[in-house]
């Protein structure tokens, strides 16, 4: 079949409308792993309990949507705040694998308790089908929502991180945690607060994402593989850069399947991570 | 600090406690079973009071928990209404009971290969059931061949187990060469000028030998092919995937792999709205209560299901063709299951008891003369409430189940109801296929 414009057309867009979420979703590992140097193995689940969440507040309560969203964010917040004090801020600065293995376990206590609640069956949230077509492509008006958010949401982490003071404190402990330490700054709560955020920037995307497609507690997992591409592409703990990786991403996967295969996609999509890697290891945006 | 430590191991033992707790009870059902194995010495049972030993793994934990619960449900079931009648009456006249062996294989292949070894070498069983799975059910076969046991397959639609030259395994379910040809049989029943046909099947084993065997069946009727891909296992998003089918002018969609795919993929053909498709069927997805959660967009999508509560197997049924009827009907079937486990019983439940009905009318044959079993099993060819079930008896493909077929499923709304109706082969359908899918309108 030949490939007509209007095809490409419409997989750039849709790309670059899923990818905005790939990056929000990476977004929460990339500063997680950026200030903390941490990489959040409960990045997944988390994902994944926020759609749960969603899903029971909306769909087994009947709270209107938009409260079960924001209260689905604002549960991650706390449960973030818990969960660096509980399985985080005791690995600091120990072994690498002390911190991989602790939130390794803790992804894995809410996938058990998603799949016991829930069982492994996909759950769907009933949203409006309404779609609006581009070349051909069925995008769904709530991916087009999802996706601007997710743009306000990078973009407001870029200011955060760039024109606040707290920004400065993070940006400072990265720099050197015991200098910053000396000049006034309270690390472990720069620390724990960007912990919250990276917890935040995840519980989000998932929110977001319960609405577009169904969910199972697995589901969360194949976000967490995309983060990790992302935030290789991006550069660790640049906002911007999840952003830019992860728009890269969503259209190198929904044009290989336009013009080539569906089939291709994740070759594509991480042989563009490999190619990074050799070329500029760094990410294509200047670290944190 | 000693008050600091004294938290820890308290800490400690709590978790270590809730764990146990719960290994304990995710097991019991094994211990169970196998605890009384000891006790039933002579596993041939050469006196009285003799008693069949069934053995065979199921995944209490793992991936495959849930199908596999119900296969094992299904298997229980066949074991207590045939130990509640007295047990099976053999050639020789004893009447033998059945005892289930089984053991908990975590899912895993591995896992599979040593338990099946030990039921063979250790427990003595005198026959075979597969574990639920394709994958599970291959890694069985290749150490329970060699000891010459006969092993019922069932939960297992592959073919490839049937072309490695096995001589003891027999498959129940329509493997996955024939999982489609229904649905195109179908569509050529209904709509002779539906040619053009899109296939977008997901890019993982059991899909793809779906995808090229119906392909194969597709060009052989004279369909065209006007678009073919296949997307990555985990696929959300078939934005797209469906422009591309929507810009071949297709007519006509098979495709599927998984109940999510499935799932994401109707949900999204639906509210792209693609008009010049009359005629949709999905791999696994629709048999399953949950697809009505698609509302709307559920209405008129066609899925090929092993088997379904509604079917209409009967005595007559089987009379008409010619061959022997074995075994309870549907309905008693369905009514024993609901009043045992409270719930209507799906295919994975039935495919489990069919197995140990097969066994039944083997051993009633065969008693526990292995080569005499193989002998009666590659020359069946009966009718139970699963439907028709004969054995492929030459060597390139021994033990391939061939006489029995699926059936497919359409979700239809009744007076603004949702509910799933079997609409072909005509011998066992409820309703007529509503066609061509309500949107395409």
């Amino acid at each position: 079949m030949v490939v007509s414009p209007e095809l490409i057309m419409g997989g750039l867009v849709s790309g670059i409308i899923i990818g905005s979420l790939y990056g929000l979703a990476a977004l929460g590992l990339s500063i997680i792993w950026g200030v903390l140097k941490v990489v959040n193995l409960s990045h997944g689940a988390l994902i994944a309990l926020s759609m749960y969440l969603v899903y029971t507040l909306s769909v087994m309560y009947g709270v209107p949507l938009p409260v079960a969203l924001l209260a689905s964010i604002l549960t991650g917040f706390l449960l973030g705040i818990a969960a660096y004090y509980l399985f985080v801020h005791r690995v600091l600065g120990g072994p690498e694998l002390a911190s991989l293995l602790s939130t390794f376990g803790f992804g894995l206590i809410i996938l058990g308790i998603l799949e016991l609640a829930f069982g492994g069956i996909a759950r769907t949230i009933p949203v409006s089908q309404h779609v609006i077509e581009v070349g051909h492509a069925p995008i769904m008006l709530v991916q087009i929502i999802g996706a601007i958010i997710a743009v306000a949401v990078a973009v407001g982490a870029y200011l955060l991180l760039y024109r606040t003071w707290f920004g400065r404190a993070v940006r400072a402990v990265v720099m050197n945690a015991e200098a910053s330490a000396l000049m006034g700054v309270n690390v472990v709560r720069v620390l724990a607060l960007s912990f919250t955020l990276g917890v935040l920037f995840a519980v989000t995307a998932g929110s977001l994402l319960s609405l577009a497609y169904s969910f199972t507690p697995e589901t969360g997992t194949k976000y967490e593989l995309y983060s990790f591409t992302i935030v290789v592409l991006g550069g660790l703990g640049n906002p911007l850069g999840s952003l830019v990786g992860g728009i890269i991403l969503g259209i190198a996967e929904q044009l290989t399947s336009v013009i080539v295969s569906g089939s291709w996609g994740p070759l594509v999509a991480f042989l563009i991570l490999l190619v990074m890697l050799i070329v500029r290891p760094t990410g294509l945006f200047a670290k944190l | 600090m000693a008050s600091r430590a004294i938290l820890w191991i308290a800490i400690a033992v709590v978790v270590i406690a809730i764990i146990g707790g719960l290994a304990w009870y995710l097991s019991r059902e094994t211990a169970q079973e196998t605890a009384q194995t000891p006790q039933a010495l002579q596993p041939t049972g050469e006196k009285e009071g003799c008693v069949i030993k069934i053995g065979f793994t199921t995944s209490l934990t793992g991936k495959l928990q849930k199908e596999s619960a119900e296969q094992l449900n299904g298997i229980k079931l066949w074991a207590d209404e045939v130990n509640s009648k007295g047990g099976i009456k053999l050639p020789d006249g004893r009447k033998c009971t059945v005892k289930l062996v089984y053991y908990d294989d975590e899912s895993k292949s591995a896992r599979v290969q040593e338990l099946y070894q030990k039921l063979i070498t250790d427990d003595k069983v005198d026959y075979l059931i597969s574990p639920y799975s394709s994958g599970l059910t291959a890694a069985a076969a290749a150490v329970t061949d060699g000891y010459h046991k006969v092993m019922i397959a069932t939960g297992a639609a592959s073919d490839s187990i049937f072309t490695k030259g096995y001589q003891y395994v027999y498959q129940l379910y329509t493997p996955a060469s024939r999982y489609m040809t229904s649905a195109v049989d179908l569509l050529l029943e209904l709509d002779q000028s539906n040619k053009k046909v899109a296939l977008l099947f997901e890019n993982s084993k059991f899909a793809k030998s779906v995808a090229s065997a119906t392909k194969a069946y597709l060009e052989e009727k004279g369909f065209q092919i006007v678009y073919e891909d296949y997307y990555p296992p985990g696929t959300t998003d078939f934005a797209t995937y469906i422009a591309k089918i929507s810009a071949s002018g297709a007519t006509a969609l098979l495709g599927g792999g998984h109940f999510q795919d499935g799932f994401n993929l109707v949900k999204q053909l639906y509210s792209a709205n693609i008009k010049s498709i009359k005629y949709v069927a999905i791999l696994v997805a629709p048999p399953e209560p949950a697809f009505a959660e698609l509302g709307d967009a559920a209405v008129g999508v066609i899925g090929p299901s092993q088997w379904e509560p509604g079917v209409k197997y009967s005595p007559e049924a089987a009379k008409k063709l010619g061959i022997e009827w074995y075994g309870p009907t549907v309905d008693e079937f369905v009514k024993a299951y609901k009043s045992k486990y409270g719930k209507t019983p799906g295919y994975h439940a039935a495919g489990g008891y069919a197995a140990g009905l097969v066994l039944q009318y083997v051993i009633e044959k065969a008693g526990l003369d292995t080569e005499k079993a193989k002998e009666i099993l590659d020359n069946l060819d009966i009718m139970t409430f699963w439907g028709r079930i004969k054995f492929y008896k030459e060597a390139d493909k021994h033990g391939l189940q061939i006489g029995h077929s699926m059936v497919l499923v359409q979700w239809q709304k009744t007076d603004g109801k949702l509910t799933k109706v079997i609409v072909y082969p005509e011998a066992a359908a409820e309703a007529k296929a509503v066609y061509p899918i309500p949107w395409s309108k």
